[in-house]
């Protein structure tokens, strides 16, 4: 095809204006309909030039920027004054604050422990007023959209990051945007969308979007956008000797697992002191122990972790009868030494031979009698701000028996990946003094 | 011998033709531009078309039918007394009866058209609005797209302008948005999008939902004539809120209990809520793919009956922070710019420095197999070959290979759509292709997809091997119809017996007294019954001059008692 200054019959260095003009002209010769190609020629022509027109104009404003960068840096003449002017007009609202303050909110809301599937608030967001006007919104879609990148980790290859949205706000967000069917813009990159919405709807092999989970993105065919982006994200095939091994496995990975695991358990039985006593028997010896002195055998574990398999990341779902269970079961093991919490206590198999009577003869009853009326809700109330302000993650406890009081042997936390762990202790014992019914000190009698 | 421009709405449709003066609107029988887009039978069983056939769908629902634009090339159908017509036939009748009207007022006949189409109309729909004005005997000389009508209607007041202008067209049943730019006297379509199943009438559903609501009955439990009354009413009250802030109106229900209903702007606004979030998506989409901020807008323009509500109107001040342009009449723009391409094509001097390009507003592509693994395919993959918004007329290939060596038999499937996987996207049609066997490599074919200036694709499919060209019929779609089909369809239609025209004022105007008598009760329906005998007495008696003086007469006493139906 020939030159595009040479088919619009202008100068190689035209400007957009006479490009338009020479694109205008010719076209008025051209029957689109009869002659197609004709047509076609001239159009990439045009198109070919707008293009050049725009890359040189693009590279003309950046020079541009830099030498104005520059000169703000070294000359300040009035700078003062200046300054004295800014302050004096009220600064206008311009659209980039306006999609920062609305970034800041989804950042906050993010962040939050019921962020991630309140409908209300995404929905608030996304309602916005201020996302009426067209630019503010497109700036908002993305900068959305890169937030959204950026902390599942698209930038970085190794990272893997759960979904930080439920299911139900992505579909919000993809539907409100229409990201599924951009595709083919070109102002849209599919492998963008399609990663994230892998990242989002790929484990819940979503209806709507379930055709995505199969789709391998990185070996988008021959899109043209295709070769223009992440190469590095592209199919590595694996070597045929690798591939050779997986189709291997796949038929006997089973029963390797089930004959390792079996000659692990053989090397345990064969060299631990606890395998060769009765499981009776060691847990007997494990409550005495605790009971009387602090070095007792650890068969255990001292610092055991016992997973409530409770997750409060949704304050909302937390209701009172789960909050008296988990109490319960504090007070069982407290009643039971080091019981694992998720053992019945009634089962007879795990009970000690002692009878539990005789066991809470030896301890000493302790009564709160001057607990504050309001305990529980002073607690309640902070375990609200804990988790208001982040502290987040999986409840867990851990009990060590070696700990003279209650507190010490049993410490129940939230585990957060982004905070401390911060102790929910307060708020448990206000549960217990809350309960109508004596307590028990597990602390032995001198 | 001149060609007319058709808009073929899902509400109403108009003709028009392009004359030294410019457009020019035709007026149909009954002195109207716009004819609804309602085919009906009379009791003769005679085909009536436009007004009278959309008062009769209050009165014969099951003779009636409207709204059947959304249908266009889709299995749908409905029988009317004892046939059944496709979307395509209907709309056919209504073409015919348009070119008809254009026949009385050009006193010549007519057979070239140009007709407008949704700018987010498929393939199929496309292929079927075409048979549709073959069916009617109209040779189409090309479809155009509406909201590039509408642009071209408002590029000819500025044609020397520089400008970059977005149309809204927002329909009886579609929506479009366009971005157009004008140079030179080029105009020139940047993108569009659009949403081919939201409209007006969707709007008039949400009302006639939720006045059934408030009459505490659900909309299917009504008798098919009230269900079409009470969103007759609906329609008029959506109308009447564009100027007024509340509506009130009877509705005489089921049990011939008079009730009265009302609705505030307020509350309609509220109800249409969910609507105007739909619409809002398509704009953006076509702002963002046209690379554009609000500033490079010059003119928001207004399109379609529907952009008469003040809801949409805000909308789209507030989105663009400016007030959108509607200079022209929006119901007649579409068929003014129709109107305008027709000179274009038939080379009106007049228009002898206008030209203009529209673009392909969606991605076609064929359906491919992707290797995931050694010797490990998987198909269901959409590749995209003409990618939207496309300049048009365009023509590009791509070369694909057979899965494996030796294989005979290519199976190509044609897709529109965004989505990545095929099933998500709309299936156009497929052909099989002969391939010559061979064991050591694998065939290699071009796909060539080439998208006409009407929006029409055509594929040819090269074997590279044998230089073996296959043009591709598209087949195998079940709403698409073939061309002896249509041909059969033409000849069928051409024996139906259509109502004449120089009655049709008397057959609306009946009609209008029939449907005006189920709205009232007591001394009033007296009264309409009384003015039905009068006129029956006068039509019996075949004087022309006598029956029109009588419905001259008659009119401002029905218009009265229509009047108070509404407040």
């Amino acid at each position: 095809m020939a030159a595009w200054w040479k088919v619009l019959e202008v100068e190689a260095d035209a400007d957009l204006r006479a490009v338009k003009r020479a694109y205008a002209a010719k076209l008025k010769t051209i029957r689109q309909d009869e002659d197609p190609k004709g047509f076609m020629e001239l159009r990439a022509a045009y198109d070919a030039a707008r293009a050049h027109i725009s890359y040189h104009e693009q590279q003309a404003n950046d020079v541009t920027n830099e030498i104005t960068n520059e000169s703000v840096i070294e000359v300040d003449p009035d700078w003062e004054v200046l300054a004295q002017d800014a302050a004096d007009t009220p600064p206008e609202i311009s659209y980039p604050t306006i999609v920062e303050q609305l970034m800041d909110e989804v950042h906050t809301l993010i962040n939050s422990p019921w962020g991630a599937g309140n409908v209300g608030s995404w929905t608030a967001i996304l309602d916005d007023e201020r996302l009426d006007d067209i630019d503010v919104y497109s700036d908002f879609e993305n900068a959305l959209l890169n937030y959204m990148l950026n902390i599942h980790g698209f930038f970085d290859e190794d990272a893997n990051v759960k979904p930080k949205l439920d299911l139900t706000i992505a579909h919000l967000v993809f539907e409100r945007f229409g990201w599924q069917n951009n595709r083919n813009s070109v102002h849209f990159n599919p492998v963008v969308y399609d990663w994230l919405a892998d990242k989002f709807f790929r484990q819940h092999e979503d209806a709507t979007y379930g055709d995505l989970k199969k789709i391998d993105l990185r070996a988008d065919p021959a899109h043209a956008n295709y070769s223009q982006f992440n190469q590095r994200r592209l199919i590595k095939k694996p070597s045929p000797r690798m591939d050779k091994f997986l189709k291997w496995f796949d038929g006997n990975g089973a029963f390797i697992l089930v004959c390792l695991m079996i000659a692990l358990m053989a090397i345990y039985y064969a060299f631990s002191p606890a395998a060769n006593k009765s499981w009776d028997t060691i847990y007997r010896e494990s409550i005495i122990a605790s009971q009387t002195e602090n070095n007792a055998p650890d068969y255990f574990g001292t610092q055991k972790k016992i997973n409530l398999g409770n997750s409060i990341e949704n304050i909302a779902d937390l209701d009172c009868s789960q909050l008296e269970a988990w109490a319960k079961n504090y007070t069982m093991a407290e009643s039971f030494g080091e019981r694992p919490l998720d053992v019945p206590s009634t089962n007879e198999a795990f009970l000690p031979a002692t009878d539990p009577m005789e066991v809470f003869k030896n301890m000493e009853v302790m009564k709160f009698e001057d607990r504050p009326a309001n305990a529980l809700d002073e607690a309640l109330e902070k375990i609200w701000q804990d988790i208001e302000s982040g502290k987040t993650g999986e409840v867990e406890a851990s009990i060590d028996p070696a700990g003279d009081t209650l507190e010490e042997r049993f410490k129940p936390s939230i585990k957060s990946p982004t905070t401390n762990k911060s102790s929910i202790q307060p708020w448990l014992r206000a549960k217990c003094l809350a309960e109508e019914r004596p307590k028990y000190d597990l602390t032995p009698e001198e | 011998m001149s060609i007319v421009g058709i808009d073929l709405g899902t509400t109403n449709s108009l003709i028009s033709v392009f004359t030294d003066d410019g457009p020019e609107l035709i007026p149909n029988a009954l002195g109207d531009f716009l004819t609804p887009s309602a085919v009906g039978l009379s009791d003769k069983g005679h085909v009536l078309v436009g007004q009278a056939a959309k008062d009769r769908l209050v009165t014969h629902p099951q003779l009636t039918q409207s709204r059947f634009k959304r249908y266009m090339g889709t299995n749908w159908g409905q029988k009317l007394g004892r046939k059944h017509y496709r979307a395509e036939d209907l709309s056919a009748l209504v073409l015919a009866s348009l070119k008809a009207d254009a026949e009385a007022y050009l006193g010549a006949p007519v057979e070239r058209a140009i007709i407008s189409v949704p700018a987010y109309f498929n393939d199929v729909q496309r292929k079927a609005t075409m048979a549709a004005g073959q069916i009617a005997g109209l040779k189409v000389e090309r479809l155009i797209n509406e909201p590039t009508a509408a642009a071209l209607a408002y590029g000819l007041n500025d044609k020397d302008g520089e400008s970059t202008f977005l149309v809204v067209d927002l329909g009886g049943g579609t929506f479009d948005v366009s971005i157009l730019e004008m140079f030179d006297g080029v105009m020139e379509v940047r993108a569009s999008a659009g949403d081919a199943f939201l409209g007006g009438e969707d709007f008039t559903d949400v009302v006639t939902k939720h006045f059934a609501e408030k009459l505490e009955a659900p909309l299917d439990k009504f008798s098919a004539k009230k269900a079409a009354m009470l969103r007759d009413l609906a329609d008029q009250a959506k109308a009447r809120l564009s100027s007024e802030h509340e509506v009130s109106f009877k509705f005489i229900d089921d049990k011939s209990n008079e009730q009265t209903l009302s609705l505030t702007r307020n509350k309609f606004e509220q109800l249409v809520e969910g609507l105007l979030k739909k619409l809002r998506h398509p704009i953006q989409r076509a702002v963002m793919d046209a690379g554009l901020r609000a500033e490079n807008i010059d003119q928001v323009v207004l399109v379609g009956g529907a952009t008469r509500m003040p809801v949409v109107r805000s909308l789209i001040a507030r989105m663009f922070k400016t007030f959108p342009v509607h200079n022209i009449n929006p119901d007649h723009v579409i068929a003014m710019g129709a109107a305008v391409q027709a000179g274009l094509v038939s080379r009106h001097s007049a228009l002898d420095d206008i030209v203009m390009t529209d673009v392909c507003p969606f991605t076609l592509g064929t359906e491919v197999a992707i290797e995931i693994a050694r010797g490990q395919h998987e198909d269901g993959h959409f590749q995209p070959i003409i990618e939207r918004n496309t300049v048009i007329p365009v023509s590009r290939s791509v070369i694909n290979s057979t899965i494996r060596k030796g294989q005979t038999q290519l199976n190509l499937r044609i897709f529109q759509g965004e989505a990545p996987r095929v099933n998500n996207n709309v299936f156009l049609g497929q052909v099989n292709i002969s391939l010559p066997k061979n064991n050591k490599e694998h065939e290699a074919v071009d796909i060539r997809f080439t998208y006409d200036v009407s929006g029409v694709l055509e594929v040819l499919v090269e074997v590279l091997s044998t230089k073996k060209v296959s043009r591709l019929v598209i087949e195998g779609n079940p709403g698409a119809l073939t061309k002896s089909e249509i041909d059969a369809r033409f000849k069928e239609l051409d024996k139906l017996k259509v109502h004449p025209r120089d009655e049709t004022a008397n057959v609306a105007f009946m009609a209008r007294l029939a449907k005006a008598y189920e709205n009232h009760l007591g001394d009033v329906r007296q009264e309409i019954q009384h003015m039905i005998t009068v006129f029956e007495a006068v039509l019996a008696r075949q004087n022309k001059h006598e029956i029109t003086e009588t419905r001259e007469e008659i009119e401002p006493h029905l218009k009265a008692f229509e009047d108070r139906s509404i407040f």
